[in-house]
């Protein structure tokens, strides 16, 4: 396996081969899905970088020293520079555009000023000409088919929604300070320092649904008591089709284990609908993590949506030969 | 077998108190091994505070014990499940007895807790130059490092043998009960939280 995040080092010939039979296997999959591949710029402006990047991917950004080009930036993850390409050659979709990507991200290590770490991803992205739901349900299959061209004994794929904590996080009637530590309390699941807020700054309907909503997060079953504080925000409905959504996935592929995080946060500040993560034993993070984002291309000056989701390769192997040598 | 990462110090003894009052063994501690059985499949790896979030974040340990202070200063990437009510201290600014003399710069603060600093005296506006030390930061006003010092009180006795007074408590400090996110995901029975919570 590659050491997790850990590609500083260099990767010597087995690990490489592993790499490249995985990233492959992807690659063949998501081409055979109608997806074409793009290679978005490794060095990005350091300004547009930080414009298009949720706010707890921002700190991770590293700049880089440059003569005569401005500040520019590795990048440290794909989807804005895929977005950069798109905007600045599209200026209307009729129908979906389809691309995916491979390639080193680089950030800047928590809780350490200087080096780099390198992370491989592969991912996918599906834009389209207007914000909304469509293509969801293909982006969803596609993850999911993805994780299962693997032989990853027992992940779980993780689906989670911005309706139903995004509009409760965005209404709290605190200063920003204090809304961007509720959105690190509950990124961090800690109840004890959502209470720490509250004295702070004062409880609110809001931050008792989200402390409520970040109670039952593990419990799926139990959302139906928070049905009230849901209905209240619109947001049971969304509720309810995450869950059939949820169902759908499961008839097509009975070999996945699924759950609903109703808590999810995760860049609370970047997707604006459907988001999902897998994760599997013995890896320390996320290896499938993706999302709707519909406000980044208005951001770049293009009333399109999309979702997407990268792929952490260092989170598939040793176990991760494509099963049977064939993707289906 | 999953893994439990506990800070070695004053706060290791209220932490075994309450693993085995969830139902673990006590580890023999006088074999001074650092990664010991904790039963019933469970070991625990000793640590000094601040490493503690790194082995979790980084999936060397699925669970760990640690204070907020740490917590605070470090921000790691870890879901922060639980306060568990022991370990209680303050992190506070002390400094010598009687008023300071009169300075032109910014007040000198030697600390191991640099960014918490950072964000403390940034919130309030003043003018701070920060020395970040690893130990001893008790020794620094004292040999003319620094006018005042930021660090964990507990009984207040370290800071009385220094000529050290407490000025200000900063933030209350108990220790916490952290995960690593990957490994939460497969940690079935949840033994931590409370019965009717």
């Amino acid at each position: 396996m590659i050491a997790a995040g850990g590609l500083s080092a260099g990767l010597w010939m087995e690990p490489t081969k592993r790499l490249r039979e995985v990233e492959g296997a992807l690659m063949e999959l998501w081409r055979s899905r109608g997806f074409s591949e793009v290679v978005p710029p490794l060095l990005v402006p350091e300004a547009a970088a930080r414009r298009a990047s949720p706010e707890a991917l921002n700190s991770r950004i590293l700049p880089v020293r440059s003569e005569g080009a401005g500040p520019l930036a590795l990048r440290a993850d794909f989807t804005s520079g895929v977005a950069w390409m798109v905007s600045r050659r599209v200026e209307r979709l009729d129908g979906p555009l389809r691309l995916c990507y491979s390639g080193v991200v680089v950030r800047r290590p928590r809780g350490d000023g200087s080096a780099g770490l390198e992370i491989l991803q592969s991912g996918c992205e599906r834009v389209s000409g207007s914000p909304g739901p469509e293509g969801d349900e293909e982006i969803l299959a596609l993850a999911a088919e993805s994780l299962l061209s693997f032989d990853l004994k027992g992940a779980v794929l993780e689906l989670g929604h911005w309706g139903l904590v995004g509009p409760l996080l965005e209404s709290v009637a605190w200063p920003a300070e204090g809304k961007e530590a509720l959105g690190r309390a509950l990124n961090a699941k800690s109840l004890s320092a959502l209470g720490g807020l509250e004295d702070r700054y004062g409880a609110t309907a809001e931050s008792r649904a989200l402390r409520r909503l970040l109670h039952v997060g593990d419990r799926p079953g139990e959302v139906e008591s928070l049905r009230p504080d849901l209905q209240a925000l619109g947001a049971w409905e969304i509720w309810l089709e995450l869950r059939n959504q949820g169902a759908r996935l499961e008839a097509l592929f009975p070999g996945l284990t699924l759950r609903l995080d109703p808590a999810d946060v995760r860049h609370w500040d970047y997707y604006t609908g459907l988001t999902f993560k897998a994760f599997r034993p013995g890896h320390p993070s996320a290896v499938l993590s993706g999302g709707r984002y519909d406000g980044l291309y208005p951001a770049l000056g293009r009333s399109f949506g999309a979702i997407g989701f990268a792929v952490d390769l260092s989170g598939i192997g040793p176990a991760g030969q494509a099963r049977g040598g064939a993707v289906r | 077998m999953p893994r439990i990462a506990l800070t070695k110090g004053r706060i290791l003894e209220p932490a075994l108190n309450w693993l085995c009052s969830r139902g673990f063994q006590r580890p023999d501690l006088g074999a001074r091994a650092l990664l010991l059985p904790l039963g019933p499949g469970w070991e625990v790896v000793l640590l000094k505070g601040p490493d503690v979030p790194v082995f979790v974040q980084n999936g060397a340990a699925d669970l760990g014990i640690v204070g907020s202070d740490v917590l605070e200063e470090q921000s790691p990437d870890v879901y922060d499940l639980k306060a568990l009510g022991f370990g209680t201290c303050r992190l506070s600014l002390a400094g010598p007895h009687g008023e300071d003399p009169p300075r032109e710069g910014p007040l000198r603060v030697a600390t191991k807790y640099p960014r918490t600093v950072e964000r403390i005296f940034g919130e309030s506006g003043e003018w701070v130059r920060i020395i970040r030390l690893l130990s001893s930061a008790e020794l620094a006003p004292a040999l003319g490092l620094s006018d005042v010092i930021v660090d964990v009180v507990d009984t207040g006795r370290t800071l009385r043998e220094n000529g050290l007074v407490e000025r200000r408590v900063l933030r209350s400090v108990e220790s916490h009960l952290v995960a690593n996110r990957g490994a939460y995901r497969f940690l079935r029975e949840r033994w931590w939280e409370d019965e009717g919570a």
